[in-house]
């Protein structure tokens, strides 16, 4: 008993451990949200502690604090919570560098986040769409790991594609 | 301090099972560069890439293939080219060839805006370009300059310009020689840039007894067999009787490599025009009297005859493929122009065609007076109609507006070329070659 809430709902809380240790508290309607975690419950029940082993704490929250908004929107039956979500998901991606994108997707890709590795993607993409080759490398600071021959021969194949 | 006993539990380390793997795709990894202690987006497993790389258009998945290694493997994995092509078809891109050829992807291309030309005519003037097209930044498909892949592996230099477009079926291009009469036939992927030849499949023309009077080829796809076929029809005088013409079709079928008779052509290949390409059936217009429709079903390799709908006046016919159904499209140019669009909403079936929308439009300024319009693709969700315009070789942009009514707004007009063709086609990054090999393998 060590909570014993107040609200007349009976929100269930559930505990996730990071790999770094870190632990959150989050409500069950949140975590669900996270098809591998809705797994868990489905399977276990939900008074779990549990175990992330390939997520870091920041990223978790990060995730979570993503679940929890759209938890929260979707549970108003309001009609403009779409408008409400797509600019807040804007929000949330808009100063992701490239480090913390990476991470999130992977978190995300993990916890079957399927809305959530949607929105990453579509960022990622966002980020290719109308560039050159070269400016796509400088952008994801990718070298070419072709070799001289092959690069050129992809060009001549594909020429009229980067003129 | 309480302990609550709790079951831990510990999500699997190990990734889940996918549907779509990419196992096979071998990543590099003995450049040590690519296991940095702070991993990008480059170092994102294979099937996230792939969610990436499928949200682009296929003009910048063309343009990532030459990124670096691990992403031109993926493009190439046919996994990944079934899906691209799933994606990609969904919305309309159209291939438009004067000289060069240009595919263009009015949805996805960030720099296309029609925009709202302010002339009051439906058809503007050549020194409007308020909303014209600008050909010149657009992907060019290499028709004019790549190698040829011939039946026997010979790869050999082919002077593409020669070549016309016949049809586009599923990424492939049919396209035809009028000079080389061995080998007139080349089905190709622009995309992947990869040609086959199929060689003449009927009587040699150099038979004295055979002379040719039309041939009519039609590349189809047969969903029963998962084949890929060439139809031939050949019409050619007949050697006992010089008054009379025989008429004789065959199949080719790509990968397998056999041909097959046809029999029973119910009609002379002759006239025979727009060439449509849809569900599993070819169709062609005859615009000689009595208009009629033939399709060449690619499961049943058996020839049918279809009326054209019996409302239109049947004037200047066009045909083609709109919003998914096969239309035709009648044009009446007077005082003023009038364009009537019917759909076959069932194959095969007669009472099946219903009218679409007729677009009228008085008072027009140097528009043309004569000639027909072939209507080529919806685009922008179905507000604007891309039609051409025959023999003026306009194309017009048509907004579509109202709930019923249809009234012009603007058109673009891109530029005068003595000569062009454009069509719908849908770019696909499946490999010819995989194609041929699974159809040899079945």
């Amino acid at each position: 008993m060590s909570s014993s809430s107040t609200t007349t709902t009976t929100t269930r809380l559930l505990m996730l451990k990071a790999s770094d240790g870190v632990t959150f508290e989050v409500e069950e309607a949140v975590a669900t949200k996270l098809g591998a975690i809705n797994n868990m419950v489905e399977e276990e029940g939900s008074e779990d502690l549990i175990c992330l082993p390939n997520v870091n704490g920041k990223f978790l929250g990060m995730v979570l604090e993503w679940c929890k908004k759209h938890a929260n929107n979707n549970t108003n039956s309001d009609k403009g919570n779409d408008e409400v979500n797509k600019w807040w998901d804007k929000e949330f991606v808009m100063d992701l560098d490239q480090n913390t994108l990476y991470h999130l997707l992977m978190a995300a890709d993990y916890l079957s986040g399927t809305e959530l590795v949607d929105l990453l993607t579509e960022k990622v993409a966002s980020m290719i769409r109308g560039k050159k080759v070269e400016e796509i490398r400088e952008t994801f600071k990718i070298k070419s790991d072709f070799l001289p021959g092959q690069e050129e021969e992809i060009r001549k194949k594909n020429s009229w594609a980067f003129e | 301090m309480v302990t609550k006993r709790r079951r831990k539990t510990s999500y699997s380390t190990k990734r889940r099972k996918r549907e779509t793997s990419y196992d096979s795709i071998q990543i590099d990894n003995n450049d040590k560069q690519n296991q940095r202690l702070d991993p990008s987006i480059t170092d994102l497993p294979l099937d996230i890439l792939a969610n990436i790389l499928l949200r682009l258009s296929a003009t910048s998945i063309i343009t990532c293939k030459r990124v670096c290694k691990t992403w031109r493997d993926l493009i190439l994995d046919p996994t990944f080219a079934k899906h691209a092509y799933l994606v990609v078809q969904e919305n309309t891109t159209i291939l438009f060839r004067d000289i060069q050829s240009y595919l263009i992807e009015p949805k996805n291309d960030p720099d296309f805006h029609p925009g709202f030309c302010h002339c009051e005519s439906m058809f503007c003037r050549p020194s409007c370009h308020s909303s014209d097209i600008n050909l010149e930044t657009r992907l060019k498909v290499p028709l004019c300059k790549t190698n040829v892949m011939t039946t026997s592996e010979n790869v050999r230099k082919v002077r593409l310009s020669r070549y016309s477009i016949v049809n586009s079926c599923n990424g492939l291009l049919c396209l035809i020689s009028r000079q080389d009469h061995h080998d007139p036939v080349v089905v190709c992927n622009p995309i992947t840039g990869e040609f086959i030849h199929i060689s003449n499949i009927l009587p040699e023309s150099s038979d004295s007894k055979h002379v040719w009077v039309s041939d009519v080829f039609g590349l189809g796809f047969s969903p029963k067999n998962n084949h890929y076929k060439v139809i031939r029809m050949i019409s050619h005088w007949d050697p006992d009787s010089p008054c009379r013409t025989i008429l004789e079709a065959e199949v080719y079928t790509l990968g397998a490599g056999s041909r097959k008779k046809v029999d029973n052509v119910p009609f002379p290949a002759l006239y025979l025009q727009f060439h449509t390409y849809l569900n599993g059936v070819l169709y062609w217009l005859s615009n000689i009297r009595p208009t009629k429709i033939f399709s060449f079903d690619l499961d049943m390799e058996q020839f049918h005859l279809h009326n054209v709908p019996s409302g239109c006046c049947r004037k200047r016919l066009t045909m083609g493929v709109l919003g998914g159904s096969l239309y035709v499209c009648e044009s009446e140019t007077s005082d003023h122009v009038r364009i009537g669009i019917w759909v076959m909403e069932k194959y095969g079936d007669r009472n099946s065609w219903t009218k679409l929308f007729t677009i009228e439009e008085y008072g027009y300024y140097g528009g043309p007076r004569d000639g027909s319009f072939r209507p080529i693709s919806y685009l922008n969700n179905g507000t604007t109609l891309l039609l051409v315009h025959s023999p003026s070789n306009k194309l017009i942009h048509y907004h579509l507006t109202g709930l019923n009514g249809v009234k012009s707004k603007s058109i673009w007009i891109c530029g005068r070329k003595m000569y062009f063709q454009v069509i719908v086609h849908t770019p696909s990054f499946i490999s010819l070659k995989d194609i041929l090999m699974e159809a040899n393998t079945n």
